[in-house]
């Protein structure tokens, strides 16, 4: 009985835009949003350059970022947190428990799946498009930038499957930001939190949402077409 | 010259797509290359094109990258409109985008594509395809034009339409069009040299065996026969009539010590003329009241002890006579 009546606060939690809830949410996007951001910059242009680019150890760093996709979100925690903590490399900065600490963990999770993603999906793209730009007289850069406006709605897929990634990861956010409230508390921390706690309501509320999100990406990245599905 | 090339050879995996010791291509002169499908001629288009290098050798182009375009068989069409499509190459070169349209205008109009200007190339009929993407070529106004098959797979009045766009295209001044067909009659009609390509490699133009004649129409259907001289007759499989320019290719004849009861109806008694080597192949020509040539192997020559003056029945198909 206990469960229906935590659905219902959970309901109610969300229906009258409770507060912390909102907080909660917002934090998550707001670190999720960011690391995808910063990755995507690296990522693209490297996923560019492993479907396109002709160098030595171009299938040995191809696999590697493919091996790297499986890494467990605690492990990026591990690696982030060993730069960040005191007598690591950065920890003059003072960057660890703060949102920055848990972008940068996501950053490294999300990094290899849009590599790996975003390459092997311009690797299926049609070939002609290149091809097509340079006897139009594109420049190396101008082919690439429209192959990229070519296949724009499947790299949104990779993009929005990266995005699902980091949004619902625990680990590390829980090792990098240390659950601390209005600060870096975020959805999964906050449900993990509270869970143990035996607060079920706010933790069956973020959990709604946090469902509901995975449903609206999974749905978008169907809706982006048969290229897309191709790349998942 | 526009082109030369030097010991050229293109290689997928294993396979020698191309192997070209030597060719020149001239500025100003209309070239066909012609062949079967496979023979290599898209690989060269490519290689032209600058878009793909040759696995050994040299292609030198006497002008700039941006002073050759290549409309492929299946054109790729970007997203958006027909007319962002045929800007697209200006834009790459610089030009603005009023600019560009505005170049673009008249063409579009001569290509009948003025109507669908606005329609995305996913809405357009395989020809309109194909002459969005020969616009998109031509607006450029490059030095070299590379057009690969236009005409391949479309429908008759299409083609007619393609290849008088195309002509008008190859006499304007400082440009040059190289196309690859494998239909020779379009190679003949565009009044320009054939380089005929096999396997790969340059072969002999089997334009042995030209015929002007007067096509009259036979019984049955799509049948005529081309009256070469009084006397002198073959079967074409045509609906064409009158004075035309009739072909035989010498691979499609056969040659036998006997006459053999066959379905081809072209079946013809003469004596050899000469047999000269030709590759792997050897080039047997045979006076049947008119010169027939017949490319044969060496093995058969040997088995039919062929030499001059012996006699020979020549048999090919009606479809191996096509019309020029």
């Amino acid at each position: 009985m206990f469960l229906a009546e935590a659905l219902l606060e959970a309901a109610r939690l969300i229906a009258g835009l409770d507060a912390e809830l909102l907080r909660i949410a917002g934090i998550s996007l707001s670190v999720s949003l960011s690391a995808l951001l910063l990755s995507s910059l690296v990522s693209l242009p490297l996923a560019f350059l492993l479907a396109f680019g002709r160098f030595p150890g171009r299938r040995l760093l191809a696999s590697a970022f493919n091996a790297l996709m499986a890494m467990p979100t605690v492990v990026a925690g591990l690696l982030v947190y060993s730069l960040l903590c005191r007598r690591g490399a950065f920890g003059s900065f003072d960057l660890l428990y703060t949102p920055y600490a848990m972008a940068a963990g996501q950053f490294v999770l999300a990094t290899p799946i849009l590599v790996s993603m975003a390459a092997s999906f311009l690797e299926s793209a049609d070939p002609r498009i290149k091809t097509t730009a340079l006897t139009l007289g594109a420049t190396p850069a101008q082919a690439l930038l429209a192959v990229a406006q070519e296949t724009k709605a499947g790299l949104l897929a990779v993009l929005l499957a990266g995005f699902g990634r980091v949004f619902a990861e625990v680990g590390a956010s829980m090792m990098l930001g240390g659950n601390i409230r209005h600060y870096t508390r975020n959805i999964t921390t906050a449900i993990a939190f509270e869970t143990s706690k035996g607060e079920f309501s706010l933790a069956l509320a973020l959990g709604l949402i946090l469902l509901c999100a995975a449903f609206l990406l999974n749905a978008a990245v169907r809706r982006l077409g048969g290229a897309a599905r191709h790349a998942l | 010259m526009l082109f030369e090339l030097r010991g050229v050879r293109k290689r997928y995996g294993e396979r020698l797509a191309l192997d070209l010791p030597a060719l020149s291509l001239e500025q100003g002169k209309p070239v066909v290359f012609y062949g079967p499908n496979g023979s290599g001629k898209s690989t060269l288009l490519n290689l032209l094109a600058l878009i793909d290098r040759p696995s050994e050798g040299e292609v030198r182009f006497s002008g700039g990258p941006r002073e050759v375009t290549l409309a492929a068989q299946n054109p790729y069409l970007f997203r958006g409109s027909v007319l962002d499509n045929v800007v697209r190459g200006l834009l790459y070169r610089g030009r603005s985008r009023p600019e560009s349209e505005a170049a673009a205008l008249p063409l579009l109009k001569r290509l009948g594509l003025w109507e669908l200007r606005a329609r995305p190339g996913s809405a357009l009929s395989e020809g309109e395809r194909r002459k969005a993407a020969l616009a998109r070529a031509f607006v450029l106004g490059t030095k070299a034009l590379l057009l690969d098959e236009p005409t391949a797979n479309l429908d008759r009045s299409y083609c007619a339409e393609v290849e008088k766009l195309i002509a008008e295209e190859a006499v304007r001044p400082g440009r040059t069009v190289l196309m690859a067909t494998h239909d020779l009659g379009q190679a003949f009609r565009m009044g320009a040299d054939v380089v005929y390509l096999s396997e790969g490699r340059l072969s002999p133009v089997p334009l042995l065996n030209l015929y002007p004649c007067e096509i009259v129409p036979a019984e049955g259907e799509a049948l005529g026969r081309a009256v070469l001289s009084p006397g002198c007759e073959l079967f074409v499989a045509t609906e064409a009539s009158g004075r035309a320019t009739v072909s035989v290719d010498p691979r499609d004849v056969l040659l036998s010590a006997e006459p053999i009861e066959s379905s081809a109806l072209n079946r013809l008694k003469g004596r050899v003329v000469s047999a000269s080597a030709l590759g792997s192949s050897v080039d047997v020509l045979v006076d049947a009241g008119f010169p027939l040539h017949a490319f044969i192997t060496r093995r058969s020559l040997e088995k039919m002890n062929i030499h001059p003056g012996s006699e020979v029945h020549a048999t090919f198909k009606a479809s191996a006579a096509r019309v020029l």
